[in-house]
């Protein structure tokens, strides 16, 4: 199946340095695809590209097929976006706001506006000016404006700047929502890692310009199970002794003499003890609490990815 | 189009920039009503038609017209940046030069409006304290002058659309303005030869509606005018349309 968004080599260096280098990502119909990486990754320059705000240095940005470039709007029509914090215009209502983006989209349907200003929860505040309104207020408004016109394809970059943990509970419903009732896609950056792996399906990790990993987010649980490592004389044995004596199913083989254990992980005493009772000599015996906190950590070389 | 024009004004509602305007319409009215009001109860002599109109028509196109729509046009082509709607606007499926040929009627519309408002404001004060009819000749004579400086005034208008789309701040098409019509008057006031004047946009659309120019002098200084209106037109339609857009607003 063709890729709602595909990026090709996609390159931008500002004076020698490569803030974005070379990144190839793939993004399927349906997907809530996580773009994770710390402040000064390079997310924002690399949406900016997608969008065809900023030119690449070199490589390619296709989105619904179509090759995106400055002059190239034609895929806008099924794309919404939010780039950073949205900015609307201050002296108008958010009713003003949205009536705007409505013309300039070609939607006729003047009821779609008060729709979405209850979507993000503003149909109360619809008529306030929006230079009172606070940051968290504005995000929803630029949420508003880039769901309007029900795209097919949503680009949020930090949608959740500056709102409240109730506010980043409420957005993450209403994208969960709209991927389910109108099986829309969404790419969505942050360098928050709680909030992608709440979220995302499929998970991208950029850092210093550069995509390091590129996964599902049900393989990268698995990547990140807490388990048990136990280093035995005769492995195929103490599989085993582990099925039989301690009904212990979900393991694996890693190589000779190296089982990893996933259930029972706070009993090695009795892990051990059933294997040594049983002829099966254990060497070493390590639990590791593996989390996705840690994975990043290591995979950033310790930068802040919270 | 229409709806690029229509949102394009949309987006002026309620925005400080409209109290500026009224103060141009005002201030230049405001003075006539005095002047026409001083000779008609203080000096018991009603002031005569020409006199009345050339006033507010000088005042605007010398002092007041350019530094106010330089800062009309720096509004309508930086506030996208400034204001951080920019990626937004640039996300609709509509191609870039739209908009910039849509602000451009805008802000031509917005000038021949202020003019024109204040020019029929000058009518109605002059009509209040004039005895005479007004003479058909003189009429037609102003609305053709009233023509010439509103084209004249939206020639001068890219200086400052320049200023704004490249610095991407209101405020550098405001001190474009200030900083023309500041020249203007420095050259004035030190009796530059108008063969050297001319030269300066902001000094010779003065001097094309208050003096007669001898063609040479004419030729030199609207093809200045033209030269660099066309120069800053194209160097900033190409910036807007091609430019990267990066930063953003709050």
């Amino acid at each position: 199946m063709e890729p709602i968004l595909k990026t090709i080599n996609l390159t931008k260096t500002y004076d020698n340095h490569a803030a974005v280098n070379k990144i190839n990502m793939s993004i399927g119909k349906g997907e809530i695809y996580g773009f994770l990486g710390p402040n000064g990754a390079g997310k924002t320059t690399a949406i900016r590209m997608m969008l065809g705000l900023v030119k690449p240095t070199s490589g390619e940005v296709e989105i619904f097929g179509e090759k995106i470039s400055k002059n190239s709007f034609k895929a806008f029509e099924r794309i919404g976006a939010i780039i950073e914090t949205p900015g609307s215009y201050k002296n108008l209502t958010a009713y003003e706001n949205l009536d705007i983006h409505r013309r300039l989209m070609g939607i006729s349907a003047k009821s779609s506006i008060e729709e979405t200003l209850d979507m993000v929860g503003l149909l109360e505040v619809r008529n306030r000016r929006v230079g009172k309104f606070s940051l968290g207020m504005k995000q929803r408004l630029g949420l508003a404006r880039a769901l309007l016109h029900q795209p097919d394809f949503l680009i949020l970059d930090e949608p959740t700047n500056g709102l409240d943990p109730q506010g980043i509970k409420d957005i993450r419903h209403l994208l969960l929502d709209l991927v389910k009732q109108r099986d829309i896609t969404i790419l969505v950056s942050s360098h928050i890692l709680s909030e992608i792996e709440q979220l995302a399906t499929k998970i991208g990790i950029i850092h210093q310009g550069q995509l390091l990993e590129e996964m599902d987010m049900e393989q990268l649980r698995q990547k990140n199970r807490h388990y048990l490592d136990i280093t035995v004389s005769n492995d195929q044995q103490a599989a085993f002794i582990l099925q039989e004596n301690l009904s212990i199913v979900d393991y694996t083989i890693t190589e000779l003499g190296k089982i990893r254990i996933y259930e029972r992980m706070n009993e090695p005493m009795i892990i051990n003890r059933t294997l040594v009772e049983n002829g099966v000599d254990v060497a070493e015996l390590v639990l590791n609490k593996g989390n996705l906190e840690q994975y990043f950590l290591q995979l950033t070389g310790g930068n802040a990815v919270v | 189009m229409t709806t690029i024009l229509y949102t394009e004004l949309l987006k002026c509602k309620r925005a400080s920039i409209l109290w500026i305007i009224a103060a141009v319409i005002v201030i230049p009215s405001l003075i006539s009503f005095f002047i026409g009001f001083g000779s008609w109860a203080i000096l018991d002599s009603p002031p005569k038609w020409s006199g009345f109109l050339v006033f507010s028509q000088s005042l605007i196109n010398m002092l007041i017209g350019p530094p106010v729509f330089a800062m009309l046009a720096s509004f309508l082509f930086a506030r996208e940046y400034q204001e951080g709607t920019v990626h937004s606007f640039f996300l609709y499926p509509r191609h870039r030069a739209l908009f910039f040929l849509g602000k451009l009627c805008i802000l031509l519309l917005l000038i021949t409006a202020i003019i024109g408002i204040t020019f029929l404001i000058s009518l109605g004060i002059g009509f209040m304290f004039t005895t005479t009819h007004l003479p058909y000749d003189l009429f037609i004579g102003k609305v053709w002058e009233l023509l010439k400086i509103i084209g004249l005034q939206f020639l001068l208008a890219p200086i400052a659309i320049l200023a704004g789309v490249l610095s991407r701040q209101i405020i550098a098409g405001i001190i474009v303005g200030i900083v023309g019509v500041t020249s203007s008057v420095i050259l004035m006031i030190a009796s530059t030869p108008l063969q050297y004047s001319v030269y300066n946009p902001y000094s010779f659309v003065t001097f094309i509606i208050d003096s007669p120019l001898e063609s040479s002098l004419m030729i030199r200084g609207f093809g200045t005018l033209m030269t660099l209106s066309i120069v800053c037109t194209a160097i900033s339609y190409y910036h807007y349309v091609s430019s990267d857009v990066q930063g953003s607003g709050v």
